[in-house]
C-alpha cells in the first residue's frame, strides 16, 4: 500500500500543504479550525511523519531538544533525566546539549544549534532581557527561572519553599540564621529564594543580619559551600542555623561544620533546596525542599505537546509548588 | 533556499555560502542574503548542510542515564573536549535500552558526524563497520570485551580491583566484602560479597546493603563498594547503625564524585580520570574523522587511589 503523503493529508483537510506543514511544525500561522481539521485529516488518512524528508523540509524530526548549562550540579542530570523520561513516556525522542554559557543558551534557544529538533526545553542561564523581543519560531518551553513573557515558562515554587524551610527552622526554636550563597553580582544575596527567607524572619519579628550572608567563590558547587562556611566558623560569628541556596551548597557546608566539631544538629541546623538524591544519603541526612520536580517536568511536557499540536495563544506561565522535606540535620536540639 | 537568492537578488550559491559562514563574501551582499532570511522565516537546517558539506560539526554520545553522576561527569568532560576541538555534542539517553543505541547509531550521517559511546555493550558490527561515521567507545564502569572494529578508550578496572585490595590489606583490613554492583565489586572473586537487589545501584542500596554485609560477615573490617555511589550511601548506613568508620569498617569506593570530597569520613576511592578518558576518546575519535582508513586502536587509561578518611582516621 502507498504510504499516505502530506498532499494527501493536505486534500482530505482541503487546505494546502504549506498550511499542513505548518500546522504539523507547531507555527501559529493557522486558524483553530484548520489546525483541528489538519490534525483530524492527519489521522484519517494514517500520515506518518517522514524524519528523513520532514528535516530536510526545515525541522520535524521528531526530536526534542533539553538544554542545560552542566551535568555537575545534580539539580540540571536529574531534571535533565526526569524530562527524557516524560517526553520519551509521551512518544517524543530527546537529545540534550550543555549550553555552558549564556550565549550558547540563547543559541540553543533561536535554534542556531538545536536546528535538528521540533522542540526545545531550556534551563536559562541567560537574562530575561536577552531574548530579545520576538519569540522563537518553535516550541520553546523554559524549565525555571523568571518568565520572560516570550517564552512558555515553568515557575518553580522558591519564594514559598525558602519560606517554608524559614519558617521549620524558626518553629524549632532557631533565632541566628546564617545564610550561604551563591557569589552574585552585587555581593548580596538576591532572588525569590531570599526574598521568602526574609518573608519567613518578618512573620516572626526576626531580624536578618548581613554579618551572617556569605557565599563562596563559584557557583552552585560544594566547594564553595565548604569556603563559605569556613570563612563564617573562623569569622567568630554565632549562629544556631544555617540556610544554604541549594543541596550542593549545603553538602560543602556541612563538611565544614563537621571537621571543626561542631555537631549538626546539636549546635546548628542545617537545611538545603532541591531534594537531590544525595540529601537523602547525607549524615546527617539533609533538610532541604522539594521544588515538586514531576510537577515541573510534567506542566513543562504539557505545554510543550500543547504547542506541538498547534496551541499558539501568548506565551503561559504554570507555577509549580515546594515543600518541606524534614529530616535529621534540622532536629530540635538536645 | 531559491526564494531567498530571488528575494536577495543573488545566486542559490551564494545564499548558501552565506549560510555556511564561508569566506569571501562582500558584506553588503552578506547583510541582503540575511535579510531576505529574516524577511522570509527561512531556517537553513542542519540536513541540508550536511548534504552540501558531508559534515555537521556534532558528535553524538550515547549514555545509558544522567542520574548516574559518574557518567553525568564523564559526559560534561566529552563536551568540554569536543568544544576544545570545535565540535559541538549531542547528548542521546539510552538507558542500556539496545534499541535505543541503535537509534542512537542510525543518527550518524544526518545528525551528527561519529558517536562517542559509553560502556556501550552489544555494539552490533555492521552498525559500528557502517560508513555513516566513526564510533568511538569509552568503557568506565564496564568491563567489555574487545571490538577488533572499534576504537576503544576503557579506564583499567583490573588495576583499580588490585589497588583497593593493596591498599585495604596495607592498610591492616584483611576481612573486606565487596558490595556490588560495580567496577570494583564484580563477581568472580574468592571474596565474600552482598548484592542488592535486581536493579538497586544507587545510594540507598548501598545503605542497605551495608547494614547486611555487618550482619552476615560479622568478622568484616573493609566494605569494597562497586562505585562511589553504593560507598556513600554505604557511610549513611554504617552511621546510622553506630559503626565508626574507619575504625571498625573501611570503605572504599569507585568514581571520585564530587560528593566523596565532602562526606564525613571523607571518601577514600578509585579516580578513573575521565579528563584522561574523555581527552583520548575525542583524540581517537578526530583521528578517525581525518583518515577514516586507519586501524582501529584501543587506549587503557591508568586509574588513581585517592585516599582519605573512610580507610585511614589520620588520612586527613
Amino acid at each position: 500500500m502507498r504510504r499516505p503523503t502530506l498532499a494527501d493529508v493536505a486534500a482530505v483537510a482541503r487546505v494546502s500543504p504549506k498550511t499542513v506543514s505548518n500546522v504539523l511544525l507547531g507555527r501559529p500561522y493557522a486558524a483553530e479550525a484548520t489546525r483541528a481539521r489538519v490534525w483530524q485529516a492527519v489521522e484519517a488518512v494514517g500520515y506518518r511523519v517522514n524524519r528523513a524528508g520532514r528535516a530536510l523540509a526545515g525541522g520535524g524530526s521528531g526530536r526534542i531538544a533539553i538544554v542545560v548549562p552542566n551535568l555537575h550540579q545534580p539539580y540540571y542530570a536529574e531534571n535533565a533525566e526526569r524530562l527524557i523520561l516524560a517526553l520519551e513516556a509521551k512518544g517524543l525522542t530527546t537529545t540534550l546539549r550543555i549550553a555552558t554559557d549564556g550565549r550558547s543558551g540563547l543559541r540553543a534557544v533561536r535554534g542556531e544549534t538545536t536546528a535538528d529538533a521540533d522542540g526545545v526545553i531550556v534551563f536559562p542561564n541567560f537574562h530575561p532581557d536577552h531574548l530579545g523581543d520576538e519569540a522563537p519560531e518553535r516550541p520553546v518551553i523554559q524549565f525555571g527561572g523568571g518568565p520572560s513573557g516570550l517564552l512558555d515558562t515553568v515557575v518553580m515554587g522558591q519564594h514559598e519553599g525558602f519560606a517554608a524551610v524559614t519558617r521549620h527552622l524558626l518553629d524549632t526554636g532557631r533565632r541566628r540564621l546564617a545564610l550561604v550563597w551563591n557569589a552574585t553580582e552585587s555581593g548580596l544575596p538576591d532572588g525569590p529564594r531570599y526574598e521568602g527567607f526574609l518573608a519567613a524572619l518578618a512573620e516572626y519579628g526576626v531580624e536578618a543580619d548581613p554579618s551572617l550572608m556569605v557565599a563562596g567563590s563559584d557557583w552552585d558547587r560544594r566547594a564553595p559551600g565548604f569556603e563559605a562556611m569556613s570563612g563564617l566558623l573562623a569569622s567568630g560569628a554565632e549562629f544556631d542555623a544555617v540556610v544554604c541556596i541549594n543541596d550542593a551548597v549545603a553538602v560543602g557546608a556541612l563538611r565544614a561544620l563537621r571537621i571543626r566539631g561542631v555537631r549538626v544538629p546539636d549546635d546548628v541546623a542545617l537545611t538545603g533546596f532541591d531534594d537531590t538524591d544525595e540529601a537523602e544519603f547525607t549524615v546527617p541526612p539533609l533538610t532541604t525542599v522539594s521544588p515538586e520536580h514531576q510537577a515541573m517536568v510534567d506542566a513543562a511536557v504539557a505545554m510543550l505537546i500543547e504547542r506541538l499540536g498547534g496551541e499558539s495563544g501568548p506565551p503561559r506561565v504554570r507555577h509549580t509548588g515546594a515543600h518541606l522535606i524534614p529530616r535529621a540535620s534540622s532536629g530540635v536540639p538536645r | 533556499m531559491r526564494e531567498v537568492a530571488v528575494r536577495a537578488g543573488v545566486s542559490v550559491k551564494t545564499v548558501s555560502r552565506v549560510v555556511n559562514e564561508e569566506p569571501h563574501i562582500r558584506p553588503e551582499t552578506r547583510d541582503q542574503v540575511r535579510a531576505a532570511i529574516a524577511d522570509l522565516g527561512w531556517q537553513p537546517n542542519a540536513s541540508a548542510r550536511t548534504l552540501r558539506t558531508g559534515r555537521t560539526g556534532v558528535v553524538g554520545i550515547a549514555v545509558a542515564g544522567l542520574r548516574r553522576p559518574l557518567l553525568a561527569a564523564l559526559v560534561e568532560r566529552l563536551v568540554m573536549e569536543l568544544d576544545r576541538h570545535g565540535l559541538h555534542a549531542t547528548v542521546e539517553p539510552t538507558h542500556d535500552d539496545p534499541a535505543s543505541l541503535t537509534a542512537a547509531l542510525e543518527l550518524r550521517g544526518h545528525t551528527f558526524d561519529a558517536l562517542l559511546a559509553i560502556d556501550a555493550p552489544d555494539l552490533p558490527a555492521d552498525a559500528v563497520a557502517a560508513q555513516d561515521g566513526p564510533v568511538v567507545r569509552v568503557d568506565i564502569t564496564r568491563r567489555l570485551p574487545a571490538e577488533p572494529a572499534v576504537d576503544v578508550v576503557r579506564a583499567d578496572l583490573d588495576q583499580a580491583v588490585n589497588t583497593a585490595l593493596r591498599h585495604l590489606s596495607v592498610m591492616g583490613h584483611h576481612r573486606p566484602v565487596l558490595i556490588g554492583p560495580g567496577p570494583l565489586a564484580e563477581p568472580g572473586r574468592a571474596l565474600a560479597r552482598v548484592d542488592p537487589g535486581p536493579g538497586e545501584i544507587g545510594r540507598a542500596a548501598g545503605f542497605k546493603a551495608a547494614q547486611r554485609a555487618l550482619t552476615e560477615h560479622p568478622g568484616v573490617d573493609a566494605l569494597i563498594c562497586g562505585t562511589d555511589e553504593i560507598a556513600l550511601g554505604a557511610l549513611a548506613g554504617l552511621h546510622a547503625a553506630g559503626v565508626d568508620v574507619p575504625g571498625r569498617v573501611a570503605v572504599i569506593g569507585y568514581g571520585d564524585l564530587d560528593d566523596a570530597r565532602f562526606s564525613t569520613p571523607s571518601l577514600t576511592t578509585i579516580d578513573p580520570d575521565p579528563i584522561s578518558l574523555a581527552r583520548n576518546a575525542v583524540d581517537l575519535l578526530t583521528a578517525r574523522l581525518a583518515a577514516p582508513g586507519r586501524p582501529p586502536e584501543s587506549v587503557t587509561v591508568p586509574v588513581t587511589l585517592v585516599q582519605r578518611e573512610s580507610t585511614s582516621a589520620a588520612a586527613r
